[in-house]
């Protein structure tokens, strides 16, 4: 009897050793290995860029998914799985060092998503080296931009390219605009996007009346906006700011007797500031934000974050593309093992049906190289305590942009 | 300088000052009667902001009932604290405390994140208006903001001086061995007093977020406003609290607009080093062993 049982136990074992021998061998197609491009997000989930960091991260895995639902990206007569890696920053840039050597020595990915300066600038001194593609949205640090920088795309829009489009609508909207006075955060990121507006306001034949620059800290913003307002400007900009801050700019404003369009290219959506200032959110202009969906593209989006992550932030729309954009590069380069065979690949890359319509990369002229996000620019104006879709056009780029 | 421009910085100042003032009177009362840093202190006045938020601007329900529930879930939670976490602590070392002091800071604040996102809020405002005097601007909700700030601020002071609670808990900060001998009951002064400079905690927290926006990690840079203040008046001062909120919300009001932020913030350090330096147990205090 104890002979059979053990006869009985080691047939037993034999047959699944046997059976997980065949599986192995990835007979059926749910069993065989996927084709995987490992892509690295190395974005702030934590600390004051946590909102866009955790839009951004949003917005590629939602776009990996759908590229994988449809059959993934087609390379030769090969399917590749997108795979999203991604670490928190921490909106620190020794971490963002500390994630991006983690993503290319231990990961192997070969193409990073980051967001907010301080994550780029810590990531760009070890992946260019590396020959990392890098997707990013980051408004400043100009000098680590442009030919130098060959495997560095900034996919969104800095408030330079968009002041080509919706401060066309402004000077329409409110003719009486003459002069402008900035309030930004008191780092390079504010310092850059000052630079951006010195040059737009000269373009555009707008006073600049000088900068005021807020520490992240700060919790009351009416000594600083009393500062502003004793230059009387005519219009006030904020950025990069985020929601929180713009509103409580706003409220101070308003309550301080400013009547004029107050202007934040980043805080990308209404609901903080309508529920901070109320009555007072009037004549907010917030470029590259919508509130209701207007295309099957944005509403298709919009659904599915809903299903996926719970809501839908407005700012990840903004950066939902990238990632279509380089899943394209991939099947024209033929590769993506090569990124510098991507990389001229994305530069390339024009997609139609965006949820910000078309975009593309552009800026030869202005960077020396095709690096720069183009796409249609949505304003959303607050007017009577209601967001409103006011204006969409692809940026008027100056000559030799 | 105009009148005006003096007038607004004015009145920018009395509002800060009475609204850190509050912050750090919570703060400086934990530490008198319980010996306690409470570094979870801008934790607690998170929570309070943020408990207003879903009562009036997620469930539109009444502002000031909001307010009250508010201060006492959190007394409560704090008196719950006190009894789960600080009390076994007491006698011993005051590391062990801090410890845990520390780690709510990072319990409380990666809970919010998770519950409440790391996107701002903002509690709608439960009166508009304003006024002008000399051509400056003061809302009418700035004006009540500050007169509440000053009531409680006020009810406090009343409350430790006039009241038979009151006397115990100052028995209690003076000498707990004696208070003890008294009669008085010091566990339980422990737990109310925990659970008061929580619910005033809160409050604060339900008036900045009016004021201001919410957001999960609102609460460090209040622990740091806090700390500065009470340094500045003296650990276990409420008149110092009070005196050190009005000094901060003044050299933030008046060097922010005249010089910049960084002079205000810089300044405000350098004011805490000289009173240090002359009186190191700050304006009000009293010398700790």
């Amino acid at each position: 009897m104890r002979k059979a049982m053990m006869l009985f136990a080691g047939l037993l074992v034999l047959a699944v050793l046997v059976g997980f021998s065949a599986c192995s061998r990835g007979t059926p197609s749910g069993m065989i290995q996927d084709k995987i491009i490992k892509i690295g997000g190395c974005v702030p989930l934590t600390g004051g860029s946590a909102y866009w960091g955790i839009c951004t991260d949003q917005a590629w895995k939602d776009g990996a998914e759908v590229i994988n639902a449809r059959g993934g990206v087609k390379i030769g007569k090969d399917a590749y799985k997108l795979q999203i890696i991604s670490y928190d920053t921490k909106t620190s840039t020794p971490d963002a060092q500390t994630v991006t050597k983690r993503l290319i020595e231990q990961d192997k990915v070969k193409y990073i998503f980051n967001q907010a300066a301080a994550s780029t600038v810590g990531m760009l001194e070890i992946s260019e080296p590396a020959k990392v593609l890098s997707s990013v949205a980051c408004w400043g640090y100009l000098e680590m931009y442009g030919k130098d920088y060959y495997y560095h795309f900034r996919s969104e829009m800095s408030d330079y390219e968009q002041g080509f489009a919706y401060i066309p609508y402004m000077k329409a909207k409110y003719p009486g605009v003459k002069t402008a006075v900035f309030i930004g955060p008191d780092d390079k990121d504010g310092y850059d996007c000052y630079y951006s507006y010195q040059r737009l306001m000269k373009y555009y034949g707008i006073q600049d009346l000088g900068v005021e620059y807020f520490q992240w800290d700060t919790v009351d913003f009416y000594p600083l906006v009393t500062k502003l307002l004793q230059k009387k400007p005519d219009w006030i900009i904020t950025s990069p700011t985020p929601p929180q801050q713009t509103a409580s700019i706003v409220k101070a404003a308003r309550e301080m007797g400013f009547k004029g369009p107050v202007a934040s290219p980043g805080a990308s959506e209404t609901k903080t500031i309508l529920e901070v200032c109320g009555e007072q959110a009037d004549k907010v202009v917030l470029p590259v934000t919508i509130e209701a969906m207007q295309t099957q593209v944005q509403k298709d989006l919009a659904e599915r974050f809903a299903k996926r992550f719970g809501n839908f932030n407005l700012y990840a729309g903004n950066l939902s593309w990238w990632v279509y954009a380089l899943a394209e590069a991939f099947e024209k380069a033929g590769t993506a093992e090569d990124t510098t065979k991507v990389a001229a690949a994305l530069g390339d890359v024009v997609l139609k049906d965006t949820f910000f319509g078309t975009a593309r990369y552009g800026g030869e002229g202005a960077y020396g190289i095709k690096r720069q996000g183009l796409y249609d620019c949505y304003t959303t104006v607050i007017e009577n305590q209601k967001p409103f879709l006011a204006d969409v056009r692809f940026p008027e780029l100056p000559p030799g942009y | 300088m105009t009148v005006q421009l003096l007038v607004q910085m004015t009145m920018t100042g009395v509002t800060l000052g009475l609204i850190y003032g509050l912050i750090a009177i919570g703060l400086t009362l934990i530490f008198g009667v319980m010996r306690i840093i409470q570094y979870a202190h801008g934790e607690i006045y998170m929570l309070g902001a943020y408990i207003l938020y879903y009562w009036f601007d997620v469930l539109k329900l009444p502002y000031w009932a909001g307010f009250v529930v508010s201060a006492l879930v959190i007394f409560f939670f704090g008196a719950g604290l006190q009894l789960l976490l600080f009390r076994p602590l007491h006698g011993k070392e005051m590391l062990y405390s801090l410890a845990v002091s520390l780690a709510l800071i990072f319990i409380i604040s990666s809970a919010g994140l998770i519950f409440f996102r790391p996107v701002g809020r903002g509690i709608s405002s439960f009166v508009t208006g304003q006024i002008q005097i000399a051509g400056a601007e003061w809302t009418y909700e700035r004006m009540v903001i500050a007169g509440i700030s000053l009531v409680l601020i006020l009810a406090l002071w009343f409350l430790l001086q006039r009241t038979k609670i009151g006397l115990a808990m100052r028995a209690v900060a003076e000498d707990p061995e004696t208070a003890g001998l008294q009669g008085i009951n010091n566990r339980r002064i422990h737990w109310i007093a925990m659970g008061l400079g929580s619910a005033l905690a809160a409050m604060a927290g339900c008036l900045f977020g009016t004021l201001m926006w919410i957001l999960p990690s609102m609460g460090f840079l209040a622990t740091i406003k806090a700390f500065m203040i009470v340094i500045m008046g003296g650990l276990g001062s409420v008149p110092g609290a009070l005196v050190g909120g009005f000094i901060l919300g003044f050299i933030d009001s008046f060097l922010t607009t005249l010089a910049t932020s960084e002079m205000a913030y810089i300044f405000g350090f350098i004011v805490i080093f000289v009173i240090l330096v002359f009186k190191p147990s700050g304006l009000f205090g009293q010398e700790w062993e």
